[in-house]
């Protein structure tokens, strides 16, 4: 088995820990009364596209609980979906650290400290399984 | 119908779906000028304003992903191993989970009005549908192969 196959299983778990995230948020920035400033279908839009990061977000921890060694396997079809998830969250690092703001990041330390280790991990083991795993 | 002749239909389908991808992200980006996001997002607070484009970047790079695995990796959807069924099924559910919420949750009163509008929003559902029968027809036709078909 490639060594890189636990690692893989674990970043499974991280992503479905960042969607559980993702049902405190609403609450924490005050969602409800922030979009009833909008048009309704703006506000349709931005809930439409939350609930399809949560999906995306499970659907790439399935991939990763059920199908580690595929992904690790260098074949093509791994290889590309380990890249895909490397970029997928490489722009998220960087949205983090210079997009939102920094009175955010300040208030909340856990949270932006928790995502960025998060993050950086999932990069990292993507990333190495993506050329082809540790041997 | 011949097996083989379904499966060139469906490898057909497969490159035209790929393509179909793009052609979605060439109507996204005309979405936040022809919905007046910038007036709109301006009435929320700075953090939330940058969450909702965070997100909408966010799904332009789910859909880029889609086209580009479904063009580059054509034989291996076509071949279906375990890993690309469960990839075909997560963008055939992800289209088909479109279809539903534009049915059921976007009030169509709530829809810009004027003709290019209604055109554009019907050419864009029948592009979704077309996406989603698709892919799971790639899984049927996988089934189908499995539960002994071709024998």
């Amino acid at each position: 088995m490639n060594p890189i196959v636990p690692y893989l299983q674990v970043a499974g778990l991280v992503q479905l820990a960042i969607a559980g995230a993702n049902f405190v948020l609403p609450k924490k920035l005050r969602y409800r009364e922030n979009l009833s400033l909008v048009d309704p279908i703006i506000r349709q839009v931005f809930v439409v596209h939350s609930v399809y990061i949560v999906f995306v977000l499970v659907a790439f921890s399935a991939l990763c609980l059920l199908y580690a060694p595929e992904l690790a396997g260098a074949s093509v079809l791994g290889r590309f979906l380990c890249i895909w998830m490397a970029v997928f969250w490489t722009p998220r690092l960087i949205v983090q650290w210079t997009y939102y703001d920094r009175a955010v990041r300040r208030a909340n330390p856990w949270g932006n400290w928790g995502f960025t280790a998060a993050i950086l991990y999932l990069i990292v083991v993507f990333g190495v399984a993506a050329l082809g795993g540790v041997s | 119908m011949t097996p083989a002749t379904i499966e060139s239909w469906l490898s057909l389908a497969l490159w035209t779906a790929g393509i179909g991808h793009f052609v979605v992200l060439a109507a996204s980006f005309q979405i936040p000028r022809r919905l007046g996001w910038k007036e709109d997002l301006a009435k929320l607070t700075n953090f939330n304003r940058k969450l909702m484009w965070t997100y909408g970047g966010f799904i332009v790079r789910v859909i880029a992903a889609f086209g580009a695995l479904t063009l580059s990796l054509h034989q291996e959807l076509m071949n279906g191993d375990r890993a690309a069924l469960f990839v075909t099924g997560f963008i055939g559910v992800f289209w088909l989970a479109r279809i539903i919420v534009d049915f059921v949750y976007f009030g169509q009163g709530d829809w810009p009005r004027g003709p290019g509008m209604v055109v554009g929003h019907l050419l864009l559902t029948s592009l979704f549908i077309c996406l989603t029968s698709t892919y799971f027809g790639v899984i049927a036709w996988h089934w189908y192969v499995n539960q002994g078909g071709l024998s």
